[in-house]
């Protein structure tokens, strides 16, 4: 049997588990339609476990969607490995949300809808970032992610609306933000927009929670349609226990991702640098170079 | 006709050349019948000696190179096929450093095929392997944790269909052109409970693994084989029945529309899908 051709690259890599930057999604993006999704909320309101359940629902059969791939599977394994319940452990917390000093802050996965193929590149706003916006300390025109972003999710902790002590100040803080971005020319316009209400299964399990967000959802939606008439109200409960009843909402969060935008074509990622006063405890420590 | 044998440890690989070859040198082969052993086969001789005691095979390290490459006539066409028997260590330590490992990369380079060994009897229902029954917990999220790594994550703590697709990826990455995919549920005597259709068990067991495969259908068109190498569970015991026979009779192959079939089968499936 003879040799034939090889190409060979000694020592070639794999990917490796860290997400993408901003020239590695715009790779991709010109491999086919994709959208950049930017989530934005207060620490803990359920980014990561929105970013994390588009790969591990994925994993369960009956899904919509089917999965053709990611460039971050190990970045979301490695997000996705303490959340995986095992042999009664406490689930033990996972890395927070930080600057990374590379500017590797995108995951991908491509997922299938009937016909059509899309890249989504799922990104969050860290967390301090979000509350300097809200501050108004850092304008909208300092984010440039804002900008790019095809899909922009605003994010209410409904655990937080849960609780006496953080409902009024998660209320203030998105009212805040939607203050600044009206007040900014931004988003882009062909940015769309979404006020998505997490931990929905806690909200509907407390009656007393019920009543008091019920009167300013409506409110709360009227202001932010202000910035997007057509923005999409969806109440999602990702990390519902397995007995919850209830609709999810997970599915409309999917279908609102994976619409196409106003956007007639993808335009490349710039790359972004933070602000430069983000507080340095938000930063990752920069990675050494291999030995 | 070379094909690249693709599995980590424990998967099936050396069992499947060792029954594959009893089966060939003994006339269990359907339509594929030996012409000509190319190589020694002093690893699987020793290997159907072993099935003979009723003792899975094992590898040692003077194995590392083992391969069964044959020329089988298959009606009037004669066909030279190569099997490399790698160890499944260093498949494990590729995906776990991240870097290509030199020899597998070219194999995959040269194939016309591939066989992928996945364990039929290991998987656990709507899962990978880690039992993924429940949803997330929302760990972390709460302002008031610290911000520390919950534990020592590693590739190799990945589920097997993680797994599966992480290297397929690189596959894909390394091969440039089509590569027809047998892949193998190996052990499938041991199935629980008993299933009847190879790929309908993946897609129960492994959904993120197959809907990958599906929507790679060009590039890695595939079938998807139950095979049982040593017809048993040699652990458990087999019934006298098995017993009675001959190592090449009891193994056998589930083809994918659920017919049994011999061992040859997925070789005779990649002889008709190589391009």
């Amino acid at each position: 049997m003879d040799e034939g051709p090889q190409a060979l690259d000694p020592g070639a890599r794999l990917f490796g588990a860290d997400p993408l930057n901003a020239d590695e999604a715009s790779g991709l993006l010109a491999q086919g339609p994709g959208r950049l999704v930017v989530w934005m909320g207060e620490p803990g309101c359920g980014k990561t476990t929105l970013t994390t359940q588009l790969y591990e629902r994925q994993r369960h059969t009956g899904q919509p969607t089917r999965f053709a791939g990611s460039r971050t599977l190990l970045a979301f394994e490695r997000l996705a490995h303490p959340r995986r319940p095992r042999s009664g452990e406490p689930a033990p917390p996972a890395p927070r949300s930080a600057i990374d000093p590379e500017g590797r802050e995108i995951l991908h996965i491509a997922l299938i809808a009937g016909e059509l193929r899309v890249h989504l590149l799922l990104s969050e706003l860290p967390s301090e970032i979000f509350r300097q916006l809200a501050d108004n300390q850092l304008s909208t025109a300092g984010i440039p992610l804002l900008r790019r972003g095809d899909k922009l999710a605003l994010l209410i902790d409904g655990g937080a609306l849960c609780d006496n002590d953080t409902r009024a100040a998660v209320l203030t803080r998105a009212r805040q933000v939607i203050e600044r971005l009206l007040a900014d020319p931004a988003p882009h316009p062909g940015t769309e927009l979404a006020l998505v209400v997490t931990k929905w299964d806690l909200i509907a399990a407390d009656a007393g929670a019920m009543a008091y967000w019920q009167p300013r959802e409506e409110q709360l939606l009227a202001e932010f349609r202000r910035l997007d008439p057509a923005a999409p109200h969806l109440r999602v409960a990702a990390g519902a226990p397995a007995g919850y009843r209830g609709d999810d909402g997970f599915a409309a969060l999917r279908s609102w991702l994976l619409a196409p935008g106003p956007r007639p074509a993808d335009p490349p990622i710039a790359p972004w640098d933070w602000p430069l006063d983000a507080p340095p405890r938000l930063r990752r420590p920069r990675r050494r170079a291999p030995a | 006709m070379r094909i690249v044998l693709l599995g980590e440890q424990a998967t099936g690989k050396s069992s499947l050349l060792v029954a594959l070859y009893g089966a060939l040198v003994n006339h269990r082969a359907g339509e594929l019948q030996l012409v000509r052993t190319v190589d020694e086969v002093q690893f699987l001789s020793r290997g159907l000696q072993a099935f003979g005691r009723r003792e899975s095979v094992q590898r040692t390290d003077l194995d590392s190179d083992a391969r069964l490459v044959i020329e089988v006539a298959r009606g009037e066409q004669i066909v030279g096929v190569e099997l490399p028997d790698r160890s499944g260590e260093l498949l494990k330590h590729m995906l776990d450093s991240r870097v290509w490992e030199t020899d597998l990369q070219r194999q995959i380079g040269l194939a016309s095929g591939a066989m992928l060994f996945l364990r039929a009897d290991l998987a656990v229902p709507d899962a990978g392997s880690d039992a993924f029954a429940e949803p997330l917990e929302p760990a972390g999220e709460d302002p008031a944790q610290p911000a520390v790594e919950a534990v020592a994550w590693t590739p190799g703590v990945m589920p097997a269909d993680a797994r599966t697709v992480d290297l397929l990826q690189a596959v894909l990455d390394a091969h440039a052109d089509r590569l027809p995919l047998a892949i193998i549920l190996s052990a499938w005597d041991r199935v629980s409970p008993p299933a009847a259709a190879p790929a309908a068990w993946l897609a129960e067991r492994m959904p993120l693994l197959e809907q990958f495969l599906g929507t790679h259908a060009q590039r890695l068109p595939r079938a998807v084989f139950g095979v049982s190498a040593q017809g048993g569970d040699f652990a458990a015991g087999l019934d006298d029945g098995l017993i009675a026979q001959d190592p090449w009779d009891r193994a056998f192959a589930v083809r994918p529309d659920e017919a049994r079939g011999t061992l040859s089968e997925p070789v005779l499936w990649l002889l008709d899908n190589a391009g």
